[in-house]
Order: C-alpha cells, then structure tokens, then sequence
C-alpha cells in the first residue's frame, strides 16, 4: 500500500493505482462502494481544477477506501510516520522477541501497539498477543 | 511547560499547545468536522479512517491481556482490533480511544503512558459524545435523569455510566452521579481484614454542585434509599438525606440497583443521581 501510492499527488491519482494494482474497473469500485461511477470518473480522470473542486466527503472517500483496502488518510495522501526506539521496548517484550526468535519487523510492529487497558508485561502474555494479531492480519477473525 | 510524558511532550510541541487536555479536545474537535453527525452514533470507523486506520477488526482479547482494544502500525497506516466479547458500546468507545492514540504515534514511540492514556479517554468522550451533540440534545432537557441518561447512551451507543457522567459534566445545574458498590476500603484491603460495605465506587458532578470534597470511597447507610434500592436492584425515588457518611444535605435522590456480567463475573452495583 506505502509503496503502491508514494509520489501519487492527487486523490485521482492514488485511486487509479490502487484500481490498476488490484485490477478492478471503475464499475467494479461504483458497484461495490455504492458511488455513482460518473462521479468517480470525474475523480479519476476528470481535470485536476474539476477534482479540486469536487471535494469528496469522508464519507465517499472511506466508501471507495474500504472497497481498496485503504484508508481515506491513504487517498487525501496523508502518509503516517511511524518513529521506532528499540531502547524504550518493554522488558517482557524484548525477552519474548529474543526467546521466540520474532522477525524484526514484527518485533517493532509489537513495540509500536497501543492498547486499551493492561498493556502486556510478561513474555507469555505478549506471546498471546502476537498470535491474536497474525491471527487478525492473517484475516481470519471477524471483519 | 509543566512536566509531561514525552509522547504528550512531543505532541504539545508539534501543535504548539500548552495544555494537552486543551490539545487533544481541539484535535478531536477538528476531527469531527470532517464528518459532522446529527443523528445516531459517531461514524468512528470514518472518521478512524482519515486517521489512517484501514480496517477495524474483532478478536479475543481479554483472556490474555486484560485489553479491550489495539492500535496495530501496519504498512503506513494502522488496522484495530478490539475485543469480541465486549459490548457494542464499549468497542466503540475502545475505537475512540484507539484513534487518539494515532496522534500521539505520529510523533512518538509507543508505549503509551498513564499521561497518553488519560488524554486518550478525555479524546474518545469527546469524539463518541461530542461537546455540541450533548448541549443540542440537552437544550430540550436540561435536568438530568436516568431517563434521559439511557436515551442518551442509546443515541450515542456509549455506556449508561460514559452517558451518566458526560451529562453530568456538561450541565448547567446541581447534579451528582454516584455509582456505589460493597467494598472494603483500601487498607482495609492491604491488611485483608474487615467485610465490604456499601461505598462510593466512582463519581462525577457538575460544576454548580454545592460540595466540592470528593465521595471516592465513602460509605452508604445500607437501610438508606440508596442502600434499599442496591439491596433490592429496583429504582428507587424520594427527596432527603442520601446518608452518605461525613456528607450532609437534603437532596433530589434517584437510586437504581441492578446487576450485570462483568468479564464473566457477576457483579451488582447501584447508581444515583444526586439533584440539589
């Protein structure tokens, strides 16, 4: 997705990419978010001084993100830097990385987690949390 | 600028705010904007979505880490999880909660603290109960009651307790929202000695309220309006003393007992409603 839509510099622009990488039509996306498909022609191919002036709402934007699997801050272009400190990792964290061998990337995705509630401590309680989340990005709980 | 966390640290200076409360309501207030609601329940999932979170998910969460709900970076952008067996009303506000935290991850590494996560519940009052939405429907109601408290929450689809003490916050007149439990006090607690009784668990009040001192932890006179109404889980009205220890007053009392499944544990608890 971050590197489908870098340098994309318009909201047209992005959508396009996102329909030629997943090889879905316009009627396709009109279908399945419900938006007329003239005015997602207009947003995709229309002139860049008529989708200045279009202005979709949230509400169409997130429509058409969630048929694409994008948000609407990845349409307005909106990128979200995620800065890493692997010195302030909790301790239960790093000895959970360190003994299951967690690949890096997830290793960080767990260290940047917010969570509501008890954020967990101990090894085994960040070792339940990593398969709940493979289990969530992996698609196999309920969307 | 007073001693902050530096995720709040780091999130007051790139706003060039002082007061992070202050921050975090202009912030969800502006949030808002980009979808206003007149109707029914905040569109979190759209307005998640201009933050950068791309999906919305549902997952056992609590048997291992007691949380109701996650902000997982993913891919530049961010997916939540929140906890199946919770209710509607507390995943969506979990899903508030969760999307206050991507301000603080623009700037700063996780993991949150306590600060960040005071903030985070001062954000999700306001994005599931905005300021506006509650003086619209309060201007047809300004006294607040359990009535009024359950067409709120309905409305909103947020907790009677969230919809309690928001009102309560925001309005005009006397009023005090009290929920009471049996419990021991705390060092009651340490030493494990004495049995529970009936005491303020938590509470709110407007800013007209007469007594400033808090009620956190005192206890209730069992045979009381109050204490009838817990023992019997029925609502209860009258106007009097509520015999609530070293507080006095006569008051507008509105009691109301019930019981409800708590993470698989029974539990039973009465909320008032203090009217001067």
């Amino acid at each position: 997705m971050y590197e489908q839509l870098a340098g994309a510099s318009t909201i047209g622009e992005r959508i396009r990419r996102l329909l030629n990488a997943q090889g879905m039509t316009l009627s396709e996306l009109s279908r399945r978010s419900g938006i007329a498909k003239g005015y997602l022609w207009e947003l995709v191919q229309g002139p860049e001084a008529t989708v200045a002036r279009m202005k979709p709402s949230a509400e169409t934007l997130y429509a058409v993100g969630t048929v694409l699997g994008a948000s609407v801050g990845d349409l307005l272009g909106r990128t979200i830097p995620t800065p890493t400190d692997t010195q302030r990792w909790p301790e239960g964290l790093r000895e959970y990385v360190e003994d299951a061998q967690v690949p890096p990337d997830e290793a960080r995705m767990l260290a940047q987690i917010n969570a509501r509630g008890r954020t967990p401590t101990t090894p085994d309680e960040w070792k339940f949390l990593h398969g709940t989340i493979l289990m969530v990005t992996q698609g196999k709980a309920r969307g | 600028m007073a001693t902050h966390e530096p995720a709040v640290r780091a999130l007051c200076e790139h706003h060039q705010e002082l007061y992070p409360s202050a921050l975090i309501t202009r912030l969800c207030q502006e949030l808002l904007a980009h979808q206003s609601t007149e109707a029914g329940p905040t569109p979190l999932r759209v307005l998640g979505s201009v933050r950068g979170i791309r999906d919305v998910r549902y997952a056992v969460l609590a048997s291992g880490s007691e949380c109701s709900g996650l902000l997982i970076p993913q891919d530049g952008g961010y997916v939540v999880v929140l906890d199946e067996h919770d209710s509607p009303g507390r995943n969506h506000r979990s899903l508030g909660h969760e999307i206050v935290h991507s301000y603080f991850r623009e700037v700063h590494p996780g993991p949150p603290g306590a600060q960040e996560e005071r903030l985070c519940e001062i954000g999700a009052t306001e994005l599931t109960m905005p300021a506006d939405r509650v003086a619209a429907l309060m201007s047809s109601q300004p006294e607040v009651t359990f009535e009024f408290i359950a067409e709120f929450a309905s409305e909103l689809n947020v907790s009677k307790g969230a919809a309690a003490r928001r009102l309560v916050d925001l309005s005009q007149t006397p009023v005090c929202y009290i929920v009471a439990t049996l419990r021991r006090t705390k060092q009651e607690e340490e030493e494990d000695r004495g049995s529970p009784t009936l005491r303020v668990a938590s509470w709110a009040c407007s800013q007209s309220w007469p007594e400033r001192r808090p009620y956190l932890g005192l206890s209730i006179e069992p045979d009381s309006l109050i204490g009838q109404a817990f023992k019997a889980r029925d609502s209860r009205v009258g106007r009097g003393d509520p015999a609530i220890h070293h507080r006095c007053g006569t008051f507008g009392i509105e009691a109301a007992g019930y019981e409800f499944i708590w993470r698989g544990t029974p539990m039973c608890q009465v909320a008032v409603l203090l009217r001067a």
